[in-house]
């Protein structure tokens, strides 16, 4: 989903920028309020990171025939939410612009909002009715991953439609084309993030249930009067 | 498990993932990046040109699958790392 470096007009790479930067500010604030009242959460934090930084670095091969990679931005939506997430991909999208040539600094701003906030806030939202409708967790996790991840890439095909509408059907037309070429290669892919996302939260349920009741990702169970 | 086992295990589980990716990187069929960046140009009939440039990969574009390897292998180390710890503090909670 990287936009490349220059593929964005200036316009657009700026108001990219303009919406992300607020919620990365509030992300920070976030995270240095979490951490400052239970340092527990840090282990949390850092395996948030982890996931994005492990799976948006394998380009797997889709039924499409080409490649692309998941976000990983899925468990950090379910633990922290989208503006912690937010900065979390930050910190990725950077390190692969500055290294890979992978994405870009003049698309960072576009980058994050699709990576690091639209998927997220997508996938948090999923989360949030799942729990409401007391869907398991791991379920609601899967489900939370999945649709980040598609969320991500459909907001990826949006930023270049409107930087690029088609002469014929203008910006919906061109939704279309970029969707059908991100879109479809990503369901698998999601797919395949949700389970292993929803896996090792079952591991961390396992060893440490308490510290995912305290952040409401668990239900806590209130025993019967 | 024991530690001497559970560190070997996690070393393996790394290394695998590093070359895992590297391989992927670079033995990838197209990325949807470049089929966007291709039909950016027929939209635009080949008008649109990049008005900035990526600054390249350190060392040369040869080295990307190893940096793409490094950054799953840093992070897989820091997920395990995390999770041992865990694992290992479940205790004292």
């Amino acid at each position: 989903m990287h936009i490349m470096e220059g593929f964005l007009p200036p316009f657009w790479a700026a108001l990219w920028f303009a919406l992300a930067l607020p919620v990365i500010a509030y992300g920070v604030v976030r995270i240095r309020r979490l951490v400052g009242e239970d340092r527990e959460l840090l282990p949390l934090l850092a395996v948030s990171g982890a996931f994005i930084f492990v799976l948006s670095s394998l380009k797997l091969p889709s039924v499409t025939g080409s490649s692309s990679h998941p976000t990983g931005t899925g468990a950090g939506a379910v633990l922290f939410g989208p503006a912690v997430t937010s900065v979390l991909a930050t910190i990725v999208l950077v390190y692969q612009a500055l290294f890979l040539a992978h994405g870009g600094f003049t698309t960072l701003g576009a980058n994050v909002f699709s990576m690091g906030i639209a998927g997220p806030a997508a996938g948090y939202a999923i989360y949030r009715i799942c729990m409401r409708a007391r869907v398991g967790c791991c379920t609601a996790v899967f489900a939370t991953a999945a649709v980040a991840d598609i969320a991500t890439y459909l907001t990826t095909s949006t930023q270049l439609a409107l930087a690029f509408p088609a002469t014929t059907g203008g910006v919906t037309a061109s939704f279309l084309t970029f969707a059908g070429i991100f879109a479809l290669t990503q369901v698998p892919l999601a797919i395949v993030e949700g389970l292993v996302i929803a896996l090792v939260f079952r591991y961390m349920i396992a060893i440490r249930g308490d510290v995912l009741e305290r952040l409401h990702v668990l239900r806590r169970e209130v025993p019967a009067p | 498990m024991n530690r001497t086992l559970g560190v070997v295990i996690g070393v393996v589980l790394v290394l695998g993932l590093a070359t895992l990716a590297m391989l992927l990187a670079d033995r990838a069929a197209t990325g949807t990046d470049d089929r966007a960046a291709e039909k950016i140009g027929d939209l635009t009939g080949g008008a649109y040109e990049p008005w900035a440039q990526a600054p390249g990969v350190p060392g040369g574009e040869q080295n990307a699958p190893l940096l793409f390897g490094v950054q799953a292998g840093a992070g897989l180390t820091v997920l395990l790392g995390c999770l041992w710890y865990w694992r290992e503090h479940r205790s004292e909670a």
